[in-house]
């Protein structure tokens, strides 16, 4: 049986993809790599991860300011993630979306939902995005 | 959005294209955090021109925005970006590397910055005044200048921070509105016997940024002889380990000189008391090497201050750095101008260290250095150094790098 999440939609959209979950707080900057496409801190506990086509879910972000940068960047490439599943999504993550739209008409839905509801996340599922809603397949 | 009859004209493109773009982009992030209007803000700090951390994606927004006739609206300092500009041949940076660089300062010079090239804007002549509403990008500064220095901004990305500046306007959110910059967590440091050194206060801001993570820190038990830059060393710090955008030192930054001016509440507010053992642990996770392994010495993360040049010059005093050890310090303009007309900066480079300005050991070219593992008295740059740059670090305090330094192998330089 699927279950439905209903989260609150930042920067809405339609995607699917494969979820990869982090359970620490995490930083575009110093955390991706947009010349690799891949989790280059080594202290995150979804380290050397691949996002691009994939579904990317952390709690809430941190450190640099750069992660608006980082994540244009590796939209404009095509190695981002599909979309950002997020317990308090940043600011400076919402920026990043805002303007790839505005630059590239690129889109990449961010999501908040409860930290009850983020348990229910596993890296492997297969989500389906609908703006606010998430069904895990 | 409530918009004014300015804001509605730049709206229409009567000022602009870029002016339209960075606006409309400025309505849509209010939007999204329920921001009812904007406020204007009187500067801008661009943390978007760094292109060794951004890449070809800010380089073209920058261009695009300048094409389309993009002019500051309000003074705009710009951070670090990433190559020394006088001396980046002699620092053996890849010349496209350098160019690009070159193109993305000429973006912004074009645009009407102000070109300061620091991470440490609060500690040169453009720092604003307490409680006045700026844009800041660059998570140290934010720290800083929210906290320290009691001006109001968000914790604001790249891109943010040109539309702002663009526009003189930001939405009316978050730390702008002073209700929302009130304590959510009580840090009690009252046990640890600080040392007045940056390094200390490193360890301490890595310590509380992993602890408050997103929320804003009161730290109690701070000593009054806290200086400038252990203040900056500890924002570097709490914003790298967190996404703090301010905390409080009760009786020391201006809007904490009690508990009670920060909280409603503050018996109801959760409080960590920080032992000795949690300071030590987040001192140890800052390394991944060994001192003895160490083949260069980084200090100025963020930039050098007068002070810590000095202070440095000092320690040497005149002591020959062996040429198998590395010794850099990254420092701006203005504060290596200010020294220029003393002996200092000829003495520092006599001993052997390399004085870069503008630009930053995380956002550079260095494929023209080999050095394998850095000594640094910098949190930030212990945090970030493996994953950006490859490198091993070790964290130590301004003593030991220089001990360590002074005696590593080889033969004076000159």
């Amino acid at each position: 049986m699927k279950t439905i999440i209903k989260g609150k939609s930042l920067v809405g959209g339609s995607t699917e993809g494969t979820l990869i979950v982090s359970h620490e707080p995490f930083s575009f900057f110093g955390g991706f790599s947009f010349k690799t496409g891949s989790i280059v801190d080594t202290r995150s506990d979804v380290y050397q991860e691949v996002l691009k086509g994939k579904i990317f879910a952390f709690p809430c972000g941190k450190g640099s300011s750069s992660t608006a940068g980082v994540l244009l960047e590796a939209l404009r490439k095509g190695i981002a993630p599909r979309a950002i599943i997020n317990i308090n999504s940043e600011k400076i993550l919402a920026i990043g979306s805002i303007v790839a739209e505005k630059m590239y008409g690129l889109n990449l839905p961010i999501i908040s939902i409860s930290e009850d509801d983020y348990q229910l996340l596993k890296t492997g599922l297969f989500l389906r995005i609908n703006n606010e809603i998430i069904e895990v397949m | 959005m409530k918009l004014t009859q300015d804001e509605q004209e730049i709206l229409s493109g009567k000022r602009g294209e870029a002016a339209k773009i960075a606006l409309e982009i400025i309505i849509e992030l209010g939007e999204l955090y329920g921001a009812a209007e904007l406020i204007p803000v009187s500067k801008a700090h661009i943390d978007g021109c760094l292109y060794g951390a951004v890449g070809e994606a800010g380089l073209e927004f920058a261009e695009k925005m300048r094409q389309m006739g993009g002019r500051v609206a309000v003074p705009t300092t710009l951070n670090a970006n990433s190559r020394d500009i006088n001396c980046w041949v002699n620092h053996r940076m890849n010349a496209e590397f350098a160019e690009k660089n070159a193109r993305m300062e000429k973006a912004y010079l074009g645009m009407g910055a102000i070109p300061t090239w620091t991470c440490a804007p609060y500690q040169g002549v453009c720092a604003p005044r307490f409680g006045e509403q700026v844009a800041w990008a660059e998570s140290n500064a934010i720290v800083y200048v929210n906290s320290v220095i009691g001006a109001r901004t968000e914790r604001y990305g790249d891109y943010t921070d040109l539309c702002c500046a663009l526009t003189g306007r930001a939405p009316k959110f978050g730390l702008h509105i002073k209700k929302n910059r009130l304590a959510q967590i009580i840090i009690n440091c009252e046990g640890l016997p600080l040392k007045s050194s940056t390094d200390d206060f490193a360890v301490l801001g890595y310590l509380v940024g992993k602890l408050a993570k997103d929320k804003i820190p009161a730290i109690t038990g701070i000593p009054q002889w806290v200086t400038s830059d252990q203040l900056k060393a500890f924002s570097a710090a709490i914003a790298s380990s967190g996404a703090v955008a301010m905390f409080h030192m009760i009786g020391i930054t201006p809007e904490a000189p009690d508990l009670n001016t920060i909280s409603d509440d503050p018996s109801n507010i959760e409080t960590i008391e920080i032992t000795k053992e949690m300071y030590l642990d987040s001192r140890k996770s800052l390394s991944s090497a060994t001192p003895e392994s160490a083949d260069a010495i980084l200090i100025g993360c963020p930039h050098a201050s007068a002070a810590e040049l000095m202070e440095i010059a000092d320690l040497l005093n005149g002591r020959f750095i062996p040429e198998e050890m590395e010794f850099w310090i990254y420092t701006n303009r203005e504060v290596y101008s200010l020294l220029e007309s003393t002996l200092i900066i000829d003495n520092l480079i006599k001993s052997g260290v390399r004085i870069i300005r503008d630009t930053c050991f995380l956002n550079t070219d260095l494929s023209g250095w080999n050095m394998k593992t850095v000594m640094t008295n910098s949190a930030k740059y212990a945090h970030y150094m493996k994953a950006l740059t490859g490198r091993e670090v070790v964290f130590a305090n301004l003593g030991e790098c220089i001990n360590t330094a002074l005696q590593s192998k080889g033969q004076p330089r000159i």
